[in-house]
């Protein structure tokens, strides 16, 4: 079979465990000051820039990189460790969390020694939050049919077009963006492209929230109306923004917050079905376990082919193919068990307002970072089909 | 075995999607939903004009005398357009009041019900309610349709004193809020409102003239699944029409994504779900007139069924929608609420499948 795709199989090491329970320990004392919540109520993370602080404070964000950029020169699999451990505990970590999984490594990958000085000592600190310009209106499976405009000017660009559905924009300090700098080639149309990072402070950016499904802010419109931005916020090479984009893909789908979202729910729904339950649901709940477990193995050896320095992107789409419908299929069953299960309506309330944010929420899971069908597409292009 | 409309029910389906069309806009369930609409009155008058409030009322009553397919009908045309109208549970009590009430009783609700003077909800079926020691009434049923703004409530209850497990008597309550603790509370459906819990305390109303048997419940039991998968199917076409109509416009890498076989064949798996639930539903309501032994087995199949398909539909056409469809900016949501509140609101869906899973093993 093809290498790339290939999961193998990876043992955390006693340094790992050891980090684990570092993490641990903090998290228990988040817990116990009241900065993450006893019993969540929502899934998801939540944004706290006081949380980011903290972990940043820790050297847990930026984790794998240089001290010199204020990084911690750790592996993949130990950060794979913090990351699963920030997600089952339900830590408010959305305001670091692109900048620290994807838009950091672009930066330290393609960004000039300038642009790595100027900004990934703020992420890793936890004091700078960046969020995704990729998706707009008319673009979003199809991401190279991008229109957003940067136009070369005397001493930088003028940007032109609107992004959407971008997460944080309202809260982020700088957008890292897509956008054409040249028209497409006749045998390239992925050709034009040019990465930026955009100060959302600049005159001219206009941020429009978006309400989602569940009825919350979190996704926005932003406009670009002639918006001039200084050369050096052009991310490595102009024109070549696709290749630096398809590897921050891979980033972007290749974590645990790919098959933990209702992560919460499923233990919630252990704790308050209890052991006095039927055969039936105890099969139930061990099929969800058997898929849990199945992607945490797979997820790791994605965490391991990081470690190994290759991009993971065949492996990444499998994961999030396979780990989106399960965080999705999650409430679907605790509604069912829970229906089944008498006085739930009038005794957990948690657990209910739990599960209908789970319910609201779940639609998206397939959608954001590459829908089901792409990344379909991805795992047959990897097994050679064109 | 008829599965065809007729001449008649084809001109009341005409009537009837004609009227929802007009009086149930898209624009004002939204409004409604945001606090800002108040249409229901109106379409809740242009509906009994239609005769459709009086489908199971006899036409001495004020009513039209039609049966449970043609309220189907009109059920599948609100369900649709996501009405706020508490069809269902007003069409079910005018059935019960039709059969056990005494003349005096039939002539004090039905003619109002038939006219849109009045609305109703029902409670009991399933979980009736019971007597307690003191010969109290005991009950607690959520979420309940229509708790808020019912201006009857009938309460189904179990006649333990007969010593028949399969007899029930049926209280009607006038005063509800005085008899009742209704504590109403907002769910995620914001097409409708005035989802409740309903406790009793003691207070018993009036029992209709006549009591319920085994197949005067199973009967009620029928309309309401029935009744309820209709709705829901109607909400499926939608969905469907929604979604198909996005894959044609939505274009991506220079094509409609309608265009992509991932799409197409996600599409044609919806159609082939929603006509076996199609196919269900008006069997279920035809023997609900027709063929009364069959038709609780016809209708928790199809509500069985339906709790699935619609909720499949429901969830696909956002998948379909991608980003957008997350979004509060176009209606897909809508459907996916409504439908989680249908699937709980006639008894959760494990009871569907345990009255088919009890029926096999009788069979076996
Ligand atoms: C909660 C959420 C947060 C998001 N955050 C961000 C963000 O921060 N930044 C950002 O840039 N974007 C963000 N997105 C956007 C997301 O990446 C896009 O929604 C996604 O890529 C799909 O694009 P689209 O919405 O334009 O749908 P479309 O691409 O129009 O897709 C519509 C449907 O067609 C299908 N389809 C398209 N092409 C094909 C094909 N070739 N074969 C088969 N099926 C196909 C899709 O799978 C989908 O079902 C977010 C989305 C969500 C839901």
């Amino acid at each position: 079979m093809n290498l790339d795709l290939q999961f193998t199989p990876i043992t955390l090491s006693d340094r790992c465990e050891a980090l684990r329970g570092e993490v641990r320990d903090f998290l228990d004392e988040q817990r116990r000051e009241g900065v993450i919540p006893e019993t969540l109520r929502k899934v998801g993370m939540e944004y706290s820039a006081d949380f980011s602080r903290r972990l940043g404070a820790r050297g847990w964000l930026g984790w794998r990189w240089p001290k010199a950029y204020g990084g911690s020169e750790g592996t993949a699999l130990e950060r794979y460790v913090i990351t699963e451990e920030l997600l089952a505990a339900g830590a408010p970590v959305r305001a670091h969390w692109v900048s620290d999984r994807q838009s950091g490594p672009v930066l330290l990958t393609f960004g000039t020694e300038d642009q790595r000085q100027k900004y990934l000592p703020g992420v890793a600190a936890g004091e700078c939050f960046f969020c995704i310009g990729l998706s707009e209106p008319n673009s979003g499976s199809d991401l190279v049919s991008l229109q957003t405009r940067a136009e070369k000017i005397d001493g930088g660009y003028r940007i032109t077009g609107t992004k959407l559905w971008t997460s944080n924009a309202h809260r982020a300090h700088y957008m890292l963006a897509l956008f054409r700098t040249s028209k497409a080639t006749a045998d390239d149309r992925r050709a034009g492209l040019s990465q930026f990072i955009v100060d959302l402070d600049t005159p001219g950016i206009k941020v429009r929230p978006v309400v989602n499904l569940a009825g919350e802010h979190d996704f926005n419109e932003v406009h670009f109306d002639g918006v001039e931005i200084p050369d050096d916020c052009l991310v490595g090479e102009a024109g070549m923004g696709w290749r630096q984009v398809s590897a921050e893909l891979a980033y972007e789908r290749s974590g645990p917050e790919r098959w933990l979202s209702t992560f919460h729910v499923l233990a919630r729904l252990v704790e308050t079905l209890g052991t006095d339950v039927s055969d039936e649901t105890r099969r139930e709940i061990g099929e969800l376990f058997v898929e849990l477990l199945t992607l945490r193995r797979m997820s790791l050896s994605v965490a391991g082919t990081l470690e190994a320095g290759q991009p993971p992107t065949v492996q990444a789409a499998v994961v999030k193919e396979l780990g989106t419908r399960f965080e999705q299929r999650i409430p679907r069953v605790a509604h069912k068990l829970l229906c089944d299960c008498p006085d739930f309506e009038d005794q957990d309330s948690i657990a209910r307002e739990l599960l209908e944010h789970a319910i609201l929420w779940s639609p998206a899971f397939t959608i954001r970072g590459g829908t089901t069908e792409i990344l379909r597409g991805i795992i047959a292009r990897g097994l050679g089909l064109r | 075995m008829q599965f065809s409309f007729t001449e008649d029910q084809q001109m009341i389906r005409d009537t009837a999607e004609s009227l929802v069309a007009r009086s149930c806009q898209m624009t004002e369930v939204r409004a409604f939903g945001d606090g800002q609409s108040d249409f229901v009155d109106a379409l809740w008058q242009d509906l009994a004009k239609a005769g459709f409030n009086g489908a199971l009322v006899a036409e001495s009553h004020g009513g039209s005398g039609l049966g449970m397919l043609e309220a189907g009908i009109a059920l599948e045309a609100l369900g649709g357009a996501l009405a706020p109208v508490p069809f269902l549970s007003t069409t079910a009590v005018a059935d019960l009041i039709g059969r056990l009430g005494s003349d005096e009783q039939k002539s004090r609700y039905l003619s109002k019900i038939a006219a849109g003077q009045i609305s109703a909800a029902i409670v009991g079926c399933p979980d009736p309610a019971h007597r307690d020691e003191n010969g109290a009434l005991r009950g607690q049923w959520a979420p309940v349709a229509n708790a808020e703004s019912a201006d009857l409530l009938l309460v189904v209850v179990a006649d333990t004193a007969t010593g028949d497990a399969d007899s029930y008597s049926v209280n009607v309550i006038e005063d509800i809020k005085d008899s009742c603790t209704v504590e109403t509370f907002d769910t995620m459906d914001r097409t409708r409102r005035g989802f409740g819990a309903i406790t009793l305390t003691g207070a018993a109303g009036v029992p209709l003239a006549g009591s319920l048997d085994g197949d005067g419940y199973a009967r009620l039991g029928a309309i309401l699944a029935a009744g309820s998968a209709v709705e829901m199917l109607g909400g499926a076409v939608q969905v469907l029409e929604m979604a198909k109509t996005y894959a044609m416009e939505r274009v991506q890498f220079g094509r409609p994504i309608g265009a992509f076989q991932a799409i197409k064949h996600m599409l044609a798996d919806q159609l082939v779900a929603l006509e076996g639930l199609r196919s269900l539903v008006w069997a279920a309501l035809w023997a609900i007139d027709n063929a009364p032994e069959e038709a609780p087995l016809a209708a928790a199949t199809a509500k069985a069924v339906a709790d699935q398909v619609a909720l499949q539909l429901a969830g696909e056409n956002i998948q379909i929608h991608g980003g957008i469809g997350f979004t509060a900016d176009i209606d897909a949501h809508l459907y996916v609420k409504r439908v989680q509140l249908d699937r709980l609101v006639w008894g959760p869906p494990g009871i569907h499948t345990d009255f088919l899973e009890a029926h096999l093993e009788e069979m076996a």
